[in-house]
């Protein structure tokens, strides 16, 4: 699985919703797909998957505002 | 001097933006800009009152400094041993340290809070921690003493907020402003000036003569109603006034401060309500407080739940937001109402899953706007 695949697998699993991938630029906020619950998930389920520390102060609503930009992060957070 | 508290304190402001926008224009960095104003705007707020000295002056000043080099001290150090390697006990024994100011003020007699309390203890307390904690996270590796004192000691928001972030605070402190931003930031600071005038000195006094006093006065269930609402719309006006000064002022130095408040008394339910009140205080217990604690909860597997953690998290973090604001029984009730409100908020089903009609956003509107201000009964003292 590429990472974007990865991260949209991921974000799935913690809304529980299966559509997230078909709009990559929704904002996971405003359409509570996150919430401050969920975004922790989030932060735990990816580092299990991708095998990395990520520290809850890197993360902020802009920063994972979208899908995209979650992969974003992501691809720049992993060491190439 | 209390900050925006008297027209000598803007009439000395005046004579500063006009300082500050001719150095903007002949290229002055904004570090310098900043640190500069912070440290002279310390001596004024500190050292002075209206039309001559402030009684003690120089142990007021005193006070404040000696905090902020404390607090550098014991971040610079926690830096070093950070640098090593992580060490959960140095991070406790950091944040320990950094409190240590805060809890004597909250929580001790009088001497001892004579000797540490000063305006603004609170607020600088929360910014000092923020450093501690992206240091513990790795996201902050440096620690210039100039730029840390500017940050913890911004005037403009030392006394009312916003609680700004270390690492945000720095991208503005460290950028060079052009002419063309310069002049958009002008902008913006203009704007949050005439609200501030409109909320603080114009709105929030005449909601205070004609409502908040006469309902004061007022016996029985109808004047505590009456008064509840009243102090609910006079806070919004005074809170969201002070904060726009701040954030105007602010914006005249370059430093783009988050905004505090967003149409609070629009939020459609109470977890909404939280991201439109005094937002930095609110985003500041999420990310410190409710994020770490249901984060660590999470990773060492502490409950069954994951919502259980959630529901630990809001009652650890709004519980902690009502003793910020003292160590009253009325604070922490206001707090342990709101974690209640939460927690009931989120034990709700889903849109869809249930079987009750869905308010309409007007009611919704309404219902939320009403628990809000019960709680702000609760912190208004009227009640106990």
């Amino acid at each position: 699985m590429s990472i974007a695949d990865e991260v949209i697998a991921a974000i799935e699993a913690v809304a529980g919703e299966s559509n997230v991938g078909s709009n990559r630029d929704v904002n996971l906020f405003d359409h509570q797909i996150l919430d401050s619950l969920r975004t922790i998930e989030l932060i735990v389920e990816m580092s299990e998957r991708f095998g990395v520390d990520i520290a809850l102060s890197e993360v902020d609503r802009d920063v994972w505002a979208t899908p995209n930009r979650i992969v974003a992060f992501m691809e720049q957070r992993l060491p190439a | 001097m209390i900050p925006y508290g008297s027209f000598f304190y803007f009439g000395l402001l005046l004579y500063m933006l006009v300082a500050v926008i001719v150095a903007s224009l002949m290229q002055v960095k904004t570090h310098r800009i900043v640190l500069g104003t912070t440290m002279l705007m310390i001596l004024v707020q500190y050292g002075l009152a209206p039309y001559g000295l402030a009684s003690a002056p120089l142990h007021s000043i005193g006070k404040v400094v000696g905090f902020a080099v404390a607090q550098w001290g014991v971040a610079a150090l926690f830096l070093r041993s950070r640098a090593r390697g992580p060490n959960r006990w140095m991070f406790y024994a950091a944040v320990a340290f950094a409190l240590t100011p805060l809890a004597i003020e909250k929580f001790t007699g009088s001497d001892a809070r004579h000797l540490v309390a000063f305006v603004g203890i609170s607020y600088t307390t929360f910014r000092a921690l923020d450093a501690i904690f992206g240091i513990q996270d790795g996201l902050i590796k440096d620690l210039p003493v100039g730029e840390y004192m500017a940050f913890l000691l911004f005037f403009p928001a030392i006394s009312a907020g916003p609680i700004d972030r270390y690492r945000r605070f720095r991208a503005d402190y460290r950028l060079e402003r052009g002419r063309e931003q310069l002049l958009g930031d002008l902008d913006q600071a203009t704007v949050r000036l005439f609200r501030g005038i409109l909320y603080a000195f114009v709105l929030g006094p005449l909601v205070e003569f004609y409502w908040v006093t006469p309902a004061s006065q007022q016996r029985g269930v109808l004047g505590i109603v009456s008064y509840m609402y009243a102090y609910s719309i006079h806070l919004f006006f005074d809170f969201a006034g002070y904060s726009a000064f701040a954030i105007g002022m602010g914006y005249v130095l370059g430093v783009r401060m988050p905004e505090n408040f967003n149409r609070p008394f629009l939020a459609q339910n109470i977890a909404e309500f939280w991201t439109r009140w005094h937002i930095s205080l609110s985003s500041w217990l999420r990310d410190h407080v409710y994020g770490r604690f249901v984060l660590a909860a999470m990773k060492g597997k502490w409950f069954k739940d994951r919502k259980l953690a959630g529901y630990l998290g809001s009652i650890l973090a709004f519980g902690l937001m009502g003793l910020w604001h003292g160590a009253q029984a009325r604070y922490l009730c206001y707090g342990l109402y709101h974690a209640l409100l939460i927690v009931g908020h989120g034990m709700m089903p889903g849109p869809g899953a249930s079987r009750l009609p869905r308010l309409s956003p007007l009611a919704a509107r309404l219902v939320t706007f009403n628990l809000v201000c019960v709680g702000f009964l609760i912190f208004s003292g009227r009640l106990f």
